[in-house]
This record gives structure tokens, sequence and C-alpha cells, in this order.
């Protein structure tokens, strides 16, 4: 079996990042009736059946399962928290929940430097994110306000 | 053909708007077991989340994150949300959107988690106790092409019982 890497994210610098610099997109998926079930167990939340009943889902007028808007939120906030690095600390983090995200959908997860700028001797990066599925639908846009170490600033 | 487009601020759910609940203490402290479950569901494999090592510079292991917003567990003798779902009368959304806040009673049939904005503070510890207290800071309708759409906007902030902050959240609930 592959073991699942586990290390922290590398250090990364306010002045690694420019304005408008894109960052490295991931993609996770198939998304799976298990990833809701999973997440669904970890925040021992069952209220919402048409998460894990088809039947109820349709019925509601959806297409189908649906995965939950803040499982997505969660996995977006865990890459902006990977791309910006062990030492940077997330201020301000948002997302909407704007399209489904459905079993057998994949998630593509895009960033980019809206703003970098220094307030009160802090060092700041705005982020644009979003997640878009296979087709190219925005289902989730998001943002982030994350505080960064400064290059030879010292630990 | 235009049609009549209920209005679903009534006063009675006008007079919820600024509702605000009582602290709730989670059930329990965080837990070890817990925080894995989290991590691993979010797929987020820092170490920070077990290994004292590579927590050092938190001063120990920590939960991820957003963990606050999702720690407040079911009660031993709390009812069973999925015994709601013997009621005659429940039609499957449970309306009042927070524990310790009242319904908000519009009969519109889907509700759906409209999203988030966060401002974070620190990481939770294990052995710290979640104190989450929310406030309905607005309730408002759109008519929209596919029909009504009531906003619930929640405002929630989550502490440690000193006091400290974790999370301060506002959610967006939707009813259409």
């Amino acid at each position: 079996m592959l073991k699942v890497e586990t290390r922290e994210p590398p250090v990364r610098f306010f002045e690694d990042f420019r304005e408008g610099q894109d960052l490295p997109s991931v993609t996770r998926g198939p998304m799976l009736v298990g990833h809701q079930v999973r997440w669904a167990g970890a925040c021992d939340n069952y209220e919402s059946e048409f998460h894990h009943d088809e039947y109820i889902a349709k019925a509601q007028g959806l297409p189908g399962i649906i995965l939950s808007g803040p499982l997505m939120a969660s996995w977006l906030l865990t890459i902006v928290k990977d791309w910006m690095g062990r030492d940077a600390r997330l201020v301000r983090f948002a997302d909407q929940n704007r399209g489904s995200t459905m079993p057998r959908d994949l998630a593509h997860f895009h960033g980019k430097v809206k703003r970098t700028y220094e307030d009160a001797g802090r060092a700041y990066i705005e982020l644009e994110c979003s997640i878009t599925n296979q087709r190219g639908e925005v289902t989730t846009p998001g943002s982030a306000l994350v505080e960064m170490p400064r290059r030879g600033a010292g630990a | 053909m235009s049609e009549m487009v209920p209005d679903y601020i009534t006063p009675a759910v006008r007079a919820v708007i600024g509702a605000v609940s009582p602290p709730q203490l989670a059930t329990h402290p965080v837990e070890p077991s817990e925080i894995r479950r989290f991590h691993q569901a979010v797929m987020d494999h820092a170490p920070r989340y077990w290994d004292e090592a590579a927590a050092a510079r938190y001063g120990g292991v920590v939960a991820p994150m957003g963990f606050p917003v999702h720690a407040h567990r079911r009660a031993e003798d709390q009812e069973d949300p999925l015994a709601a779902m013997d009621r005659p009368d429940f039609d499957g959304v449970d309306r009042a959107l927070r524990p310790g806040l009242p319904e908000v009673v519009v009969p519109l049939k889907r509700l759906m988690n409209g999203g988030y904005e966060y401002e974070l503070f620190r990481h939770a510890r294990p052995g710290e106790r979640i104190v989450l207290r929310s406030r309905y800071a607005d309730i408002y309708q759109r008519n929209g092409r596919t029909g009504p759409i009531v906003f619930v906007v929640i405002e929630d902030s989550y502490e440690t019982e000193t006091g400290e902050r974790l999370l301060l959240s506002v959610n967006t609930m939707i009813l259409r």
C-alpha cells in the first residue's frame, strides 16, 4: 500500500511571491461518497440526509448526493495552508458554495496572488483561490489573507 | 405572467434577527482522536497535528485551523437528529441553525450552506474545551429567477473556556 506523505509544507517567505503569480494547481478526486461519509463522521454531523441518501437528495430536487460545502471549503483551506508554507499565519479565509460537487467529480484547486503589502512592520499576501470541476465550472470561489515571514528576519 | 412572491421575512422571522445564543460549551475537550479524524477527512497530513516534535513551534500538538467550526458534538442525552425523520410534521430541514438559537420559521424546503468568512486567531489544542456563541446577524430575502431565496447570516465566535479567541466566522445559510 502507498503511504500518505506526512510532512510539513516547506517554509516560504514573503519575498517568494509576487502580485499576479499563479500558485501550483492541485487536483483531487474523483470524489467519492466515502469522502463525504468520512467528513460527516469527523464532524459528527449527519443532519442533512441529502449528503448521503440519493433518494432523499433527488426528492429535494437535487441531481443526486452532493458533497458538503464546508468539506470543500476545508479542502481549499488546507491547500492554501500548503501553498503559503510552514511558518505562514492564516489571518482570513472566505469561500462561497456557488456550485455543487458530486461523487465522481474532480476538484481542481487554483490560487493567484492578488496583492502583497506591508502594514505596521508585518508582511501580508492576499490570495484569490477557487475550486473548479472537470467542466471548468467554478464551484467554490474563495480568498485568503496570510501573514508571511520575511526572508532573513530570523525564526 | 407574474405571480405574487410570498414575503418570508414575517414579523416572527424579523423578531429573531439579532438573537444571541447562550455560550455553548463543547460536549468534551478537543481529543487527539477527533483531530486525527478531522485532518484525515480534510486530507491535511501535516505532522503538527500528532507529532510533538513537529508541533514544537506551536507549543505542542494542535488541531487544524478550521476545526473549531466543526467541534460541537451531540451530547450523550441530546435528541438524536436522525429521530426527527420519524416526526410526522418534519419536512427534513432543521431550521434552528445553531445550538441555543431559535428556529428561523421559513417554510422553504431546501437548506444550503452558502459559505464562510473566517477570521483566524490560533489553533485549538487537545484538552481545550471550545465555547461557541452565535448570533443571527441578518435575515433577508431575494427573489431570483428560480424563486425566493432567504439568506440567514450567522456570526459565530469560537473561544477557549478562558476566553482566548480561536476563530470568528460569518456563515451564510440559504433557504430556497
